[in-house]
């Protein structure tokens, strides 16, 4: 083999990466990958309250209409949250097929009427340096006319303040908290083998304490 | 001449299909981390439960993606699905520019990016981050030829430097083997595979069982009687193959088979691990090693080397909390290299014992800021008797050649101070700053810094700027010559190395990545001048790789082509080596690596129960070795044949069928091409004037995996 053609070569491999750098659609990041697929899996075990119909799902012959499809709200920070969480979209989770919308902070802070979407389930990922507030998940539920929305974080403290679940890294795996109290509050029903896999458990007091 | 045009031919054509790959734009789920998004989706929460998060190649902990190395990592389906009989086979099927030979005085020999030695010193092995390198003569000896690997849950490969973390010994790359766990594996699985032609039967049992939610306890076995191929399956290719004939010399039915079991005996492999919490202990016992070809001038009565191993390690370690941000890392090992050699029908078995001691605190401030820092003591005895003959004295060969006919019993304390600071400077920018001390009684104080640059300016591109300096102490038993032969302390290997990494998640599908490197590299090796391992000179050396890595939720190829140059070798005036033959005006190239590498991996998921993989490496010539010849034969030494130095060609296929979650069967073709034209499967002796080379046996294994 001549220099000249090693030389060739080796331009055409350099050349090939360059070459498909214009265009860009998605990228993950392992952490978020996994955190989408162990939330894609948690939904398994979660019973909604009864999924409102769609507006024009019934016929006037009864027929049950389909369920409503299943939406997931991510909101404003890590950028690499709502792109791994868009692996998501239109997966199906007993039936209920998966919409990602993404939320930006003037959506959740703003003043702005928001359209009528109701969120089922909303993930609330670590701050952004850019973020100009902290999200206060009482308020955003509120803002976003989702109360029962399962709330999922990944900050320390999330479910001491008012979340449901959240997936935190320990020992280098993922791990998840939950507040069985704020899950009875917003009506979610959670599959007991669920419970028993997690890290810690807020759990509401016995009646007869 | 034919040969290189058909060598060009083969290049273009798999740039071609490459490049036709990249450019007809529907490419699959996968990306960089060895997991692709359909793949983790399809899998229970328990599992996804038990991947780790971060990987190797950092103290502080960072993601893939903020690495402040290039690492690659396998898991266990890549290992099932690659076909491979050992772990050498497995880095050479996926690793970029790893690349491996035959070598006759030992061992096959493994390197990366153009830095390898007639020892397999110059990079580390590690069991769950505990080093297993033997130390006295020889480096990365245990675990890369047993075929049992059950028991491996991944495999992280840091391409490039990493003796700033892991110590002396970490200059081309470092391995890290993470076993199974009773975390990661519940239940009991048998696995038993039968190989035909390069024969061998291996036999495999795993059982984990949880006793609470982070404790537990998992059992391994693996046993394989390793027979190999026999001479008229893998045949030598003698360079003075048909001057030897001509002169009546023996070549035919004198080498032992191809890769056949050290002594015949099988290799093994035992493993018990406990964890509870933070705390987790395990006991590793491996034995194996292999006979090697030698060389066609030798007498008869004594062509039959060998090189065998066992190995016996305790490790504990504990991670002790105390606070959220602040946690110390403490480790305890123990471990037992005996090293087993046949040379010129005698024996030279020795064995070395280690105590190891590490204390890690890492301090975690807040999201932005990471520091780990800590201390490490090695102490080590060498010259002790070997357990595998027990009725004889220890002897090294290298002691032998000095007129030290008694092998010393000594022992040396290595003491170490380690570091390291990450800086998350804004979400495009990250920096790691860090090294390692290490003080050694045979060699000068030595210094490993390593700085890492992580640039992400959006959420689809990555470039990475490393520097780092490694370092090697020269072997023990060459240490040991060196200070009562010379009096002085031993001269460590120097590394240089400077790598610009580029990576970009391209679609959802589809992962890119480029690196080019540059070496400046101080080189500490056998000199003949000596007859022991020295200084030998200053290599500098380039090379650029780049990878491809394409799925959808049935379809996977993983691509990479390498290129490695050498610039430029100073040899010092006192030594002589056979690393290249440019000091001599012949050539620019090193002469034990091959300049071009491609390697291609292919799967497809046909059915639920049914899938097929694929892989070619190919090593595009040896164009380094052919100036080495051309410069003895200036001496009137017979010309050589030139066929051992063109390319090889590796072709496995594979299919597999799950009759059921618990129940697989497999079948593989190993080295394929090799049943229409045998020198296409040619393994190179390198690291010795001869040139000859050995066809590597096409050849089938059969698997049967079940569990309860």
């Amino acid at each position: 083999m001549t220099g000249r053609t090693r030389k060739t070569i080796l331009v055409l491999l350099l050349g090939m990466t360059m070459a498909v750098m214009v265009r860009a659609e998605d990228g993950l990041n392992h952490e978020y990958k996994l955190k989408s697929a162990v939330i894609f899996k948690l939904l398994k075990f979660v019973s909604f309250p009864a999924a409102e119909k769609d507006k024009d799902g019934g016929d006037s012959k009864g027929k049950e209409p389909p369920p409503r499809g299943l939406v997931i709200g991510v909101c404003a920070g890590a950028d690499q949250a709502f792109k791994a969480m868009q692996v998501l979209q239109g997966q199906t989770v007993k039936g209920r097929k998966i919409t990602v919308r993404k939320l930006s902070e003037k959506d959740l802070l703003g003043t702005k009427k928001l359209g009528p979407v109701v969120y089922d389930v909303l993930f609330v990922p670590r701050p952004s340096r850019s973020q100009k507030k902290p999200l206060v998940v009482k308020a955003v539920l509120k803002r976003l006319k989702s109360p029962n929305a399962l709330t999922i974080g990944e900050v320390s403290g999330f479910i001491d303040s008012g979340g449901i679940i959240s997936l935190l890294k320990d020992k280098n795996r993922i791990r998840f908290e939950i507040n069985l109290v704020e899950a009875r509050r917003a009506k979610i029903k959670i599959n007991s083998s669920l419970l028993k896999l997690a890290k810690r458990l807020i759990s509401p007091p016995k009646e007869d304490d | 001449m034919v040969i290189q045009e058909r060598n060009n031919c083969l290049l273009i054509a798999v740039v071609s299909s490459a490049l036709f790959l990249f450019c007809s734009g529907e490419v699959s789920a996968q990306n960089g981390d060895g997991y692709d998004t359909d793949e983790l989706l399809n899998m229970s929460l328990e599992e996804l439960m038990d991947m780790p998060v971060d990987v190797s190649g950092s103290l502080t902990g960072s993601s893939r993606r903020h690495n402040p190395s290039t690492v690659t990592t396998l898991t266990q389906e890549d290992i099932r699905r690659s076909g491979a009989r050992d772990l050498d086979e497995l880095l050479d099927i996926y690793i970029p520019n790893f690349q491996r030979m035959n070598e006759y005085w030992e061992t096959r020999k493994s390197g990366l990016r153009g830095i390898n030695s007639d020892r397999d010193d110059k990079y580390l092995i590690l069991v769950n981050g505990r080093v297993m390198n033997e130390h006295t003569r020889f480096g990365a000896l245990s675990e890369r030829d047993l075929p049992a690997m059950s028991d491996i849950h991944h495999v992280d490969v840091i391409r490039g430097p990493g003796s700033a973390l892991y110590g002396p010994g970490g200059l081309a790359m470092v391995i890290n083997i993470v076993t199974e766990s009773a975390l990661t594996f519940e239940g009991t699985q048998v696995t038993g595979r039968v190989g035909g032609i390069e024969e061998f039967y291996t036999g495999e049992f795993k059982h984990g069982k949880k006793l609470s939610d982070d404790s537990g306890y998992f059992l391994y076995a693996g046993v394989s009687k390793y027979l190999g191929s026999d001479e008229g399956e893998s045949q030598m290719d003698y360079a003075w193959d048909s001057i030897m004939r001509s002169a009546g010399w023996p070549l035919d039915s004198h080498q032992p088979r191809n890769n056949q079991g050290y002594r015949n005996m099988p290799k093994s492999k035992l493993h018990a691990q406990y964890t509870d919490g933070n705390f987790e202990a395990w006991v590793r016992y491996t034995r194996g090693g292999e006979y090697t070809a030698s060389l066609p001038w030798m007498p008869t009565w004594y062509r039959y080397q060998a090189q065998g191993y066992q190995q016996f390690t305790v490790s504990t370690s504990y991670v002790q909390e105390l606070a959220d941000t602040f946690s110390i890392d403490y480790r305890l090992s123990y471990d037992i290299f005996d090293n087993e050699k046949s040379y010129f029908n005698s024996v030279y078995s020795h064995r070395e014992d280690e105590y190891t001691g590490r204390m890690l605190a890492q301090w975690t401030p807040n999201d932005n800021h990471s520091l780990a820092f800590g201390g490490e003591m090695s102490y080590e005895q060498f010259g002790l008797k070997s357990p595998g003959y027990p009725g004889k004295d220890p002897r090294e060969l290298f002691f032998t050649f000095q007129g030290i006919e008694d092998m010393p019993r000594w022992s040396t304390t290595l003491y170490s101070g380690l570091a390291e600071y990450q800086w998350k400077m804004s979400d495009e920018w990250t920096t790691f700053l860090g090294g390692r001390f290490d003080h050694h009684p045979y060699t000068p104080n030595m210094y490993s810094p390593r700085a890492t640059l992580v640039y992400t300016p959006s959420d689809d591109d990555t470039f990475k700027l490393i520097y780092s300096r490694a370092v090697r102490t020269n072997l023990a038993a060459d240490m040991k010559i060196t200070r009562m032969v010379q009096g002085t302390d031993s001269d460590p290997d120097k590394l240089n190395a400077y790598e610009l990494r580029y990576e970009r998640q391209q679609t959802k599908h589809l992962w890119l990545a480029s690196s080019v490197f540059y070496h400046i590299h101080e080189v500490t090796g056998y000199n003949f001048n000596l007859a022991y391992c020295s200084r030998l000179g200053k290599m500098k050396s380039w090379g650029a790789e780049v990878e491809a890595n394409y799925g959808t939720e049935n379809t996977r190829f993983i691509f990479s082509h390498a290129y490695t140059k050498m610039l430029d070798y100073r040899r010092d005036r006192t030594s002589s080596d056979i690393l290249t033959a440019a000091p001599y005006g012949f050539g620019d190239d090193m002469m034990n690596w091959s300049n071009h590498q491609t390697k291609l991996t292919v799967r497809q998921e046909l059915t639920d129960e049914m899938r097929v993989d694929g892989s070619v490496r190919t090593y595009w010539g040896w164009p380094g070795f052919v100036d080495y010849m051309e410069w003895q034969e200036q001496f009137g030494w017979p010309r050589a044949d030139r066929d051992q130095f063109k390319a090889s060609f590796f072709l496995n296929l594979g299919a597999e069928y799950e009759w059921s979650e618990d129940c697989l069967l497999r079948l593989d073709g190993h080295d394929l091409l090799g049943f229409f034209d045998e020198d296409v499967n040619n393994r190179l002796y390198g690291f010795d004037p001869n040139g000859d080379s050995r066809s590597t046996a096409p050849s089938y294994s059969v698997t049967l995996q079940y569990r309860f």
